[in-house]
Parts: structure tokens; C-alpha cells; sequence
């Protein structure tokens, strides 16, 4: 939290040690009681079933060799296994069996995720787990190829069907003794990550582009932010990713491509131009927001007195929201943005009435969720400002000389 | 050339954008709430079991 401590009474300064020591409390308490117990919870999940671990190891990918109460079936196995999904880390639990027409799978588990809720329930509702079953264990299990991902929920859908096929693969090979014929995974890097590529660089000149169509490049942007980032990937930055960053939620970069581009640009323009480029022109939340407030043409002020008091609004709200995610190692238990919710209209509660809240204030005042609620827009601008600091502490700025007559 | 006077807000208006960011701030409040009862679950990691038999 960039705050001036120049500028800060020295409770202030008190709070804010308090408030940051919490914080670390809550970071440290929440790694410690992060460890859940999935060879427990995979049993539970097949109670019918004899379950015996195969592998020795204590840690994740876990195979188990499972058996009817009934009829044993030796050509049963199931596998625990991790994955990476875009709000953190996943685990998995496939259970295949050896049939007449070969290995088919029987049940996908998803015993823990790091997901938004919205997300999840997308991928529910638009059936995502539902082209799993009865599929093959040497199918390729590739988005695009054998497997639809979810609009929307892309990167979700990537993350979900990588650990599937891990976990199924790793079964078929160890334990139903089945060759690899599948096609071995590559980069996914689609169209989507490219577009995403481009969208940043026009991001970056649009920073600095200053010409007769300036107006119309700027709303090219923001359409485009708004199909790609918002309605087709879904991938809006919000304070559960700033988060996840910190607790090491960071995927692999061959996985999730878009992740990498997405936090790349994001704070490169933070740390190289020194411009917060990410909420000017690639958040599609803020080009919803900018359009109601363009179609209303309302310009209701905010009183000043509470201007002046967002930044406290934004960063109590911040600080409960992280220590949320830092006690509950789930990033989307603190994100309280409606980006998710907005572009999926998937929503748990609550979250429901915060969409519509944030949509008719902006409706009515202009910038509205950003200037008062938006914790991502207030970090990266605090970013901004941290790099101008540094940037006038090691390059100090010579005075202009004072103007003379001859000048003139 | 004059300079154009700023045109002043008045009192409703100023009391209706105090109640929507009011309302949100609420909300999100609620959103909390909500949140820390997912925290104090007895296993707060386990949030979603989605089993798919095959049909």
C-alpha cells in the first residue's frame, strides 16, 4: 500500500502497521491451514468402490487401484491429480475402467479449485464435465480438438481439461498398462493469446498516438477489449489475480499463455511507461461503464468531502478483501468486483445485486466503480506513482532557470 | 473571452450519488459477510465437488 508516510498522523501510521501486520498474520495462517485431504476426500467420493493407493509417494499426482464391493474389476484405477487453472492452482480425480471397448472414464471429481464461483458454474451449466465422460483414456482430451471450451470461461476450461488429461493419461500408463498414442500436449497458444497480443500494442500506442482518428482508434480498442477480454476469454484482472500473484498462484506459461500476456501487459506499462494502459483501454468492465454513462449523458458529481475519502473507501475495502483471500487461500473469496459475474452472468448471492449497483451508478455518475471501488485501478495507479517517485529519486529533475527578459 | 462558470450540482443530486455509492458500498459489505462464512466453513478449501457419471 504506496501510502505517503510523510504525510501520514502518527495513528495513521499506527493503523496502517496494524492493518499490514494483520495482513501477513492472515497470509501465514492461511498457508498453514491450506492443507486439505484429498486421498480422504477422493474415498468419500466413491464409497462403493475399494480404494487402495497404488503409488508410495504422500504427495500429488496419486493413482489408486479400485474395486467393486461385488464384483472385483481389476481394470479400475483411479488418479488424483493437480492443474493450474486461472485463478490458482486445481485438484482433479479421474476413475476409469477397463472395458469390452476399452478404457472409458467413469467419473471426473473436482476436489478443489481456486476459480471463481462464476466461472465454475458456467462450465457447469454449459456442461464442460459432461464431454468427459464415457470418452476414451487415450483420447487427446485437447481443447479444440476433442474438447469445446466454455466462452466465457476459457482459461478455466483450459485449466480443468490439462489436469483431466493429466490425471487420465498418467492412469492409463501406469496402471492400465496402455500406450501413449494420444497426441502429447504442445503450447496452448490460440488465437485468443495473439489477439490479446495485439489488443496490448494498440493499447500502447494508443498511449502515446495523438491524430486525426485518434477517437475512433480509442473505440477500436475498447470494442475489442470488450469482445476479447470481456465477453469471449473472460479474463478481467481483479484483485483475487493481484493476490493469487502474491500467494504463488502463478500457472505455467505453456498452459496459460494468456495469463502471462495479460499480467505482462498489465504491469509492463506500469513499469516501463509509466501509464496505467490496462484500465485506460483493455478493461471491458470500464468500457460497459464509460458506454451507460455516454448513453445516459448524466454527470452527477460525487461531494468532495467523499472524494477525498475514496482512497480510505478503496483501500479498507482492499485490505478486508485480502485478508479473506489470504485466510481462505481462494482468491475469489475477496474479489467483491462484478467483472466475472458481468461477462459470464454467472453469479453466487450477493454478487447478483453488486453488478447492477456498480451499472446504474455508472449510469449516473461517470466512473463511478473506478474512481470509488475498483481495487486493481488503485494499485496500478499507485503503481504509476511509486515509479515516478523512484524515477525523480534517481533521476532528479534539474529546476528550470528562472525566466529572464533576454528569454523573451 | 468570459470564462464559462461551472455549472453547480444541486443538493438531490449530490444526495443521489451519495446513495449509490452508499447502496454499493453496502453491497459489497454484504459480499464480505457472505465470503466469511465460506471462511469459517469447517473445510473451506472443499468448495465445489462436481461428480459426472457416465450416462
Amino acid at each position: 500500500m504506496m501510502v505517503n508516510l510523510q504525510k501520514l498522523l502518527p495513528w495513521e501510521r499506527f493503523v496502517q502497521a496494524i492493518a499490514f501486520t494483520l495482513l501477513v498474520v492472515a497470509f501465514v495462517l492461511g498457508q498453514i491451514a491450506a492443507k486439505p485431504d484429498y486421498d480422504a476426500m477422493f474415498r468419500a467420493q466413491l464409497p462403493n468402490l475399494d480404494v487402495v493407493r497404488s503409488d508410495k509417494n504422500s504427495s500429488l499426482p496419486a493413482i489408486y487401484r479400485l474395486a467393486d464391493d461385488a464384483s472385483e474389476s481389476p481394470g479400475a484405477v483411479g488418479v488424483v491429480a493437480p492443474g493450474s487453472g486461472y485463478g490458482g492452482p486445481l485438484v482433479v480425480a479421474v476413475h476409469a475402467v477397463r472395458t469390452e471397448e476399452g478404457a472409458k472414464i467413469q467419473d471426473v471429481i473436482v476436489l478443489d479449485h481456486k476459480e471463481s464461483p462464476a466461472f465454475l458454474d458456467r462450465l457447469q451449466n454449459k456442461r464442460f464435465f459432461k464431454q468427459f465422460a464415457n470418452m476414451d483414456v487415450s483420447s487427446d482430451f485437447l481443447i479444440g480438438s476433442d474438447i469445446d471450451a466454455v466462452s466465457g470461461a476459457t482459461v478455466s476450461s483450459i485449466g480443468f481439461a490439462t489436469a483431466i488429461r493429466d490425471a487420465v493419461h498418467l492412469g492409463a500408463t501406469e496402471h492400465l498398462g496402455i500406450l501413449a498414442t494420444w497426441q502429447q500436449s504442445s503450447w496452448n497458444f490460440g488465437a485468443q493469446d495473439v489477439l490479446l497480443i495485439v489488443l496490448f500494442a494498440a493499447a500502447y500506442g494508443a498511449a502515446y498516438y495523438r491524430g486525426k482518428y485518434t477517437k475512433y482508434y480509442r473505440w477500436g480498442i475498447a470494442a475489442s477489449a470488450l469482445i476479447l477480454v470481456g465477453f469471449y476469454t473472460n479474463s478481467s484482472v481483479s484483485l483475487g489475480n493481484l493476490a493469487g500473484i502474491v500467494m504463488g498462484y502463478v500457472p505455467p506459461l505453456k498452459q496459460h499463455p494468456m495469463w502471462w500476456i495479460m499480467m505482462i501487459g498489465v504491469f509492463g506499462s506500469v513499469i516501463v511507461l509509466g501509464r496505467n494502459v490496462y484500465c485506460q483501454y483493455i478493461c471491458p468492465f470500464k468500457v460497459v461503464t464509460d458506454l451507460l454513462s455516454s448513453i445516459s449523458g448524466i454527470r452527477l458529481k460525487i461531494r468532495p468531502s467523499l472524494q477525498r475519502k475514496a482512497r480510505l473507501l478503496i483501500l479498507t475495502m482492499s485490505w478486508v478483501g485480502l485478508m479473506l483471500i489470504f485466510l481462505s487461500t481462494h482468491p475469489a473469496l475477496g474479489s467483491y468486483e462484478p467483472f466475472a459475474m458481468m461477462f459470464s452472468l454467472e453469479g453466487i448471492g450477493i454478487q447478483w445485486y453488486i453488478l447492477p449497483a456498480a451499472l446504474i451508478g455508472s449510469f449516473f455518475v461517470p466512473s463511478f466503480w473506478c474512481r470509488l471501488f475498483c481495487p486493481v485501478g488503485f494499485y496500478l495507479n499507485e503503481g504509476v506513482r511509486a515509479r515516478r517517485s523512484l524515477r525523480d529519486f534517481l533521476f532528479p529533475r534539474k529546476p528550470k532557470p528562472p525566466r529572464t527578459g533576454a528569454d523573451e | 473571452m468570459a470564462r464559462k462558470k461551472k455549472k453547480l450540482q444541486k443538493p438531490w443530486q449530490y444526495q443521489l450519488s451519495f446513495a449509490l455509492v452508499g447502496l454499493t458500498g453496502l453491497l459489497v459489505i454484504g459480499f464480505f459477510v457472505q465470503s466469511s462464512k465460506t471462511v469459517r466453513e469447517a473445510e473451506p478449501i472443499h468448495i465445489a465437488v462436481e461428480r459426472v457419471k457416465a450416462d
